[in-house]
């Protein structure tokens, strides 16, 4: 071997980390080339050198400093909970009842006593008949149009004909009372049936969406983080798709992550992101999914209907029958989804990387 | 005794005093290891304080792949790189030779010291560290690193492969590469046998 190839080997054959092969190469070479013997000489020399060289003392002060700023660190990693949301909300909520006291006053100055009763009574079925979902009303339905000859229920017609009340209130009819009595009298007719999907437009779907910048060091390293720590907690999450959007809005080092929660679990969340990064002041959105829901359920009652009529009049092929029973599982599965996700939070998380300047 | 596994977890969750612990633990060789990479002493307390608090703030992304230790002089390496980094950036040419204001207002030319001692006076005068001290400071990061990490620090190459997050083959030859290039220049100096 060259004396060029053995200096090579040289720095790894002092520390041991050369193979036995090696090792015969390198020493048969240096009992023969005085000029690579003092080169690994002069190496020992050098390491030696290096590994004794003085290192000062580590000054007394040293832990108290760190003692102290540690615990401002920590008051700052783990700070009390430093943007609840219930404080936003407090403010919406304090600006919804001065809106409402305002109504109030604005009404009782200038509406008539014979509206504001209308109004009340109108309001006043309002909640009894927004809560019954479609399964309760069909139910109800059933039972007026099987009872209809004996006796017409006393609340349930006011409560199918609902919608209709509300269309007075909304034409602001001072005899909107008594409209709403003539209705009773049609209540039992078998075409209250399609009242359901019009009560359904008038309870509104909604999903709330927060959007957050986290400003992290390593955006790839706090995203793991963070989907570590969903893995631990149980949150569904996502990784962002549309990185272009995400790039637009907050630079080249960004990632994103959509987090699906509790509503009751966000105010943890957010602060255990807190402690990965600065979170900016979340943003509130909300995603209305009162049509897509209304339409689902459309879809679905017609799959119903048509899988009854079919099995009824007995036509149709087995085929037939499975495919619409397919749909209609599909559409159920996405009504489920669907209702899940308006019982959950959407937390949109950007990671933001800091630039040093 | 609580255990290394059982303070990180307590110090992941706010726990000072646990995480004190482990300070006390690593906190001579990670001021050893910044003074090597800064060169003086005010530059490695900073430095070394800053490896901690960033150590802290980050304990949650430490997956316990690595010993904590390794991971701890990785942070260390990593903000002492980052300060040289920084300064070299900042730092302007002077000029040798352009003479110098006083403060009576007159003019003297700079009076540039002579590095240049002769082997015995250095080896007298105790200088011989300093001036592989200063050899270290003007060699490449990743050189100095690899030389600091295995020479002076006496971690193994697999070690050094993990602080630095490189393979084993690149810790060698950036140890032999930097062994040659001090090796060089203190024979030309004749400062070795």
């Amino acid at each position: 071997m060259k004396c060029e190839q053995i200096r090579v080997l040289l720095s790894p054959f002092i520390d041991g980390m050369t193979s036995e092969k090696e090792n015969i190469i390198i020493n048969d070479h240096l009992n023969c080339c005085s000029q690579c013997q003092k080169e690994l000489e002069q190496l020992g020399t050098l390491c030696a050198a290096l590994k004794n060289l003085p290192t000062p003392e580590l000054p007394e002060q040293f832990t108290q400093d760190l003692h102290k700023r540690l615990l401002e660190e920590n008051k700052l990693l783990f700070r009390p909970k430093q943007f609840k949301i219930p404080r936003r909300k407090g403010w919406v909520a304090a600006g919804m009842a001065g809106l409402a006291i305002a109504a109030g006053i604005f009404a009782s100055i200038n509406l008539p006593i014979a509206s504001m009763i209308a109004s009340w009574q109108g309001k006043n079925s309002q909640p009894i008949t927004n809560k019954p979902s479609i399964a309760i009303n069909e139910i109800i339905d059933r039972f007026t149009s099987g009872n209809k000859e004996e006796k017409p229920a006393v609340e349930t017609p006011a409560k199918t004909n609902q919608p209709k009340v509300m269309a007075n209130n909304i034409n602001n009819n001072n005899d909107a009372v008594f409209r709403s009595g003539d209705d009773n009298k049609a209540g039992g007719s078998p075409d209250a049936k399609t009242e359901p999907t019009a009560v359904k437009e008038v309870n509104p779907k909604i999903a709330d969406v927060y959007t957050t910048r986290l400003n992290v060091e390593k955006a790839s390293e706090s995203l793991e983080e963070v989907v570590q720590l969903a893995q631990a907690k149980g949150w569904n999450y996502n990784y962002t798709n549309s990185a272009s959007k995400v790039q637009a809005l907050s630079g080249p080092n960004a990632t994103g992550l959509v987090l699906k929660v509790n509503k009751k679990d966000v105010d943890d969340v957010l602060n255990l992101l807190g402690a990965v990064g600065k979170a900016s002041e979340p943003i509130h959105s909300s995603v209305e999914l009162t049509k897509q829901y209304g339409e689902l359920e459309n879809q679905i009652k017609a799959l119903q209907e048509q899988k009854e009529s079919l099995q009824r009049s007995g036509e149709g092929d087995e085929n037939q029958l499975q495919q619409i029973e397919n749909q209609l599982q599909d559409y159920l599965q996405q009504k489920a989804a669907l209702d899940k996700d308006l019982q959950m939070v959407t937390l949109n998380i950007h990671f933001v990387e800091e630039v040093n300047p | 005794m609580r255990t290394e596994e059982q303070l990180v977890k307590l110090s992941i969750q706010g726990d000072t005093r646990a995480f004190e612990e482990l300070v006390a633990q690593y906190q001579n060789k990670v001021y050893a290891l910044s003074f090597r990479y800064m060169g003086n002493e005010e530059d490695a307390y900073d430095m070394a304080q800053e490896a901690f608090i960033k150590a802290f703030r980050s304990l949650r992304s430490f997956k316990g792949n690595s010993s904590f230790s390794t991971w701890l002089y990785r942070i260390t390496t990593n903000v002492c790189l980052d300060e040289l980094r920084r300064r070299k950036r900042k730092i302007s040419p002077i000029s040798l030779d352009e003479p110098v204001a006083t403060r009576d207002g007159d003019e003297v030319e700079k009076e540039i010291a002579d590095t240049s001692l002769s082997a015995d006076i250095l080896y007298e005068q105790k200088e011989f560290s300093q001036y592989i001290n200063d050899l270290l400071n003007e060699m490449k990061p990743e050189h100095k690193t690899a030389i600091v990490l295995r020479d002076v620090m006496g971690f193994s190459y697999e070690e050094i492969a993990e602080v630095l997050n490189c393979s084993m083959g690149t810790v060698k030859s950036r140890i032999s590469r930097a062994r040659e290039a001090l090796r060089k220049k203190l024979t030309s100096r004749e400062l070795l046998p």
